[in-house]
């Protein structure tokens, strides 16, 4: 039973994820592979504030720090995350927005990249490929989600209020406009739509949600290190989002439960645990050429990549 | 100190010029940005391995049989998964996403061979090493890389502008139906142009296993590298492609002797987009930016 919760659990964080991603390469059709950046970020965020009481207090610039021994927890740890991806969000969405097609993809893996390298090496921050251990799932209005089967209630809250979000993002003036940059941005910005500024917005939102699944992420598995965020899974989510389907909520959810399950299927089969990564790997990658030649638009897609 | 980082800039620069004329070479006809380039050499790298190392073949033909075999696989994979792409006319975002997927099995089915480790070719530490320009030291190793890759640039660079062959691929870069109403069969030159482009990766990949050694997950690295340096020359120029390797791999080493050897790629990444708010079309692009970029080579 706790696997299936376990399982369950996955899924919703990595709808989450989809369905974020989904908003920019779905609806705005930028090919994003820097949202694994972010999605780091906020697991990060979440791991330092919940599970590491000293590893601020020790650092050098502590003593700026009106409380130098104050420890975040899961809600202002968060914030902290959802701050810093603003920044980042905006300050890269604000230059990367200027690039179209083949090198915003090329510049926003260097994102992904480099948010990788940091993590791996900025020993005293993230501890580095030690990774951060004992993070603690939240309380919410006083009930501690200490158990499986309260936290998967929590993250499928989560992943429906993300849901209504996206749909009403979709369904929004906003949305069609996001939309209508994706056919055709000249025409849009024609009818006086500044489109610089509804692609950063929606980079900073799609990139909002992906934190909050990767704090989730971490409290989910209680332990946070940088194999979770490098290059593939990058690949792993997009190939998620273009499975399920591009622009079509119900494919994001499609492709999250499709790519979880699949590698648990593997599980069953009874691959050596050091083939099971690899044979994982490359079926997602022999589904994206697959995807590609056949049917570039997902199984529930709307728009043709 | 100083010369001895200009000595390592011109190494360094010499196989990213490799890498990223190669990667210019397939995108300039075709148009098609092939993430899993970075792959191939990583490919090219392996191979070369196990052919020098474990069966202890003899340098020349080692490295001859790797340009081969990786040109072959750059044809197969034109022929499975890029050339029903261009039949079907996809967008250019098609090809890019269905590259990506190769680099991932690429990158596992080596990993699930060789494992994951680093492997480097043994035997290259007690070897000469001679002291050029201001006590700056190099190699023999490193003589030699670098003399390779500016040879295979130059036999390139010959190809493409002296050959039937390479003319017609200077004619598709500018226009395919041109290319055509004077008579060249475009499918025909880019399976052409696949076999020679991967088989130069394949080629970088020696280089690359001799000067750093090699790993499974090094292909996006590479890929970064080489598409850096063709994006900040000007891409699907050649020209462009040789002069902005020379110029990343300096600053690159530049930058390491300040910052840990870890951030190179951000290093990377930075001089990208600095160029491209600069100047978008690439620093030997001689166009101005609103020109639509019809490539010349």
């Amino acid at each position: 039973m706790d696997y299936v919760i376990s399982i369950l659990t996955t899924i919703g964080v990595y709808a989450i994820l989809s369905l974020s991603l989904n908003l920019l390469i779905g609806f705005n059709g930028l090919l994003s592979l820097a949202h694994i950046a972010f999605f780091g970020i906020g697991a990060y965020a979440v791991a330092i504030g919940t599970a590491t009481p000293d590893l601020i207090s020790s650092q050098p610039w502590s003593n700026i720090l009106p409380y130098p021994h104050w420890q975040p927890g899961f809600g202002a740890g968060l914030m902290i995350g959802l701050e810093i991806t603003t920044l980042i969000a905006g300050g890269v969405g604000l230059v990367l927005n200027r690039f179209g097609g083949e090198i915003y993809c090329i510049a926003t893996m260097g994102i992904g990249i480099i948010a990788t390298t940091f993590f791996l090496n900025a020993t005293s921050i993230t501890q580095g490929p030690l990774g951060i251990a004992g993070v603690t799932p939240p309380d919410v209005f006083g009930i501690p989600l200490n158990s499986p089967g309260r936290y998967v209630i929590f993250v499928w809250a989560c992943t429906f209020i993300v849901w209504a979000l996206c749909f009403w993002v979709s369904r929004s003036p906003f949305g069609r406009i996001i939309q209508s940059i994706r056919e055709d941005e000249l025409t849009t910005r024609l009818f006086g739509f500044y489109t610089p500024h509804f692609k950063l917005i929606n980079f900073i939102l799609s990139a909002w949600m992906a934190t909050l699944a990767g704090g989730l992420f971490a409290c989910h598995l209680q332990f946070v290190d940088p194999t979770s965020f490098i290059t593939s899974e990058t690949i792993f989510i997009v190939t998620m989002v273009i499975l399920g389907g591009l622009a079509s909520h119900r494919g994001a959810f499609l492709g999250a439960i499709v790519m979880v399950l699949l590698p648990e299927a593997l599980r069953f089969l009874h691959a050596p645990p050091e083939y099971a990564a690899q044979l994982r790997q490359i079926i997602f990658g022999l589904f994206l050429v697959i995807l590609m030649i056949f049917r570039p638009q997902g199984i529930l897609g709307k728009f043709k990549l | 100190m100083f010369s001895q980082l200009i000595i390592n800039s011109f190494i360094t620069g010499s196989i990213y010029a490799l890498i990223a004329l190669s990667f210019a070479f397939i995108y300039a006809p075709t148009k098609y940005f092939n993430l899993a380039h970075g792959s191939f050499v990583v490919v090219g790298a392996y191979i070369y391995y196990t052919l020098h190392v474990e069966n202890a073949w003899p340098i020349w033909s080692a490295a001859l049989t790797t340009a081969v075999s990786v040109g072959a696989l750059g044809v197969l994979m034109y022929l499975l998964v890029f050339g029903p792409l261009r039949r079907k006319g996809s967008s250019s975002l098609v090809p890019m996403v269905a590259s990506l997927g190769i680099v991932t099995i690429i990158q596992s089915t080596l990993a699930l061979i060789y494992g994951s480790h680093y492997k480097s070719i043994p035997g290259t530490s007690d070897i000469p090493t001679y002291t050029i320009l201001f006590g700056a030291r190099i190699t023999a190793i490193q003589l030699i890389i670098f003399l390779t890759a500016v040879g295979s640039c130059a036999a390139l660079m010959w190809m493409t502008f002296s050959t039937k062959f390479g003319r017609s691929i200077v004619a598709l870069s500018d226009s395919h139906d041109m290319a055509r109403i004077v008579g060249i069969n475009p499918d025909r030159s880019i399976i052409g142009v696949f076999f020679i482009g991967a088989a130069l990766a394949g080629i970088s990949g020696v280089l690359v296993a001799y000067d750093i050694g090699v790993e499974p997950m090094m292909g996006f690295e590479l890929l970064l590298k080489g598409a850096i340096s063709s994006i900040i020359g000007g891409i699907g120029l050649l020209w462009g492609a040789i002069g902005g390797g020379m110029i990343l791999g300096t600053i690159e080493n530049f930058g390491i002797y300040r910052l840990p050897v870890e951030w190179k790629s951000a290093i990377a990444f930075v001089v990208l987009v600095v160029v491209l708010l600069i100047r978008p079309q690439g620093i030997f692009n001689g166009k101005n930016r609103e020109t639509e970029s019809r490539n010349k080579i």
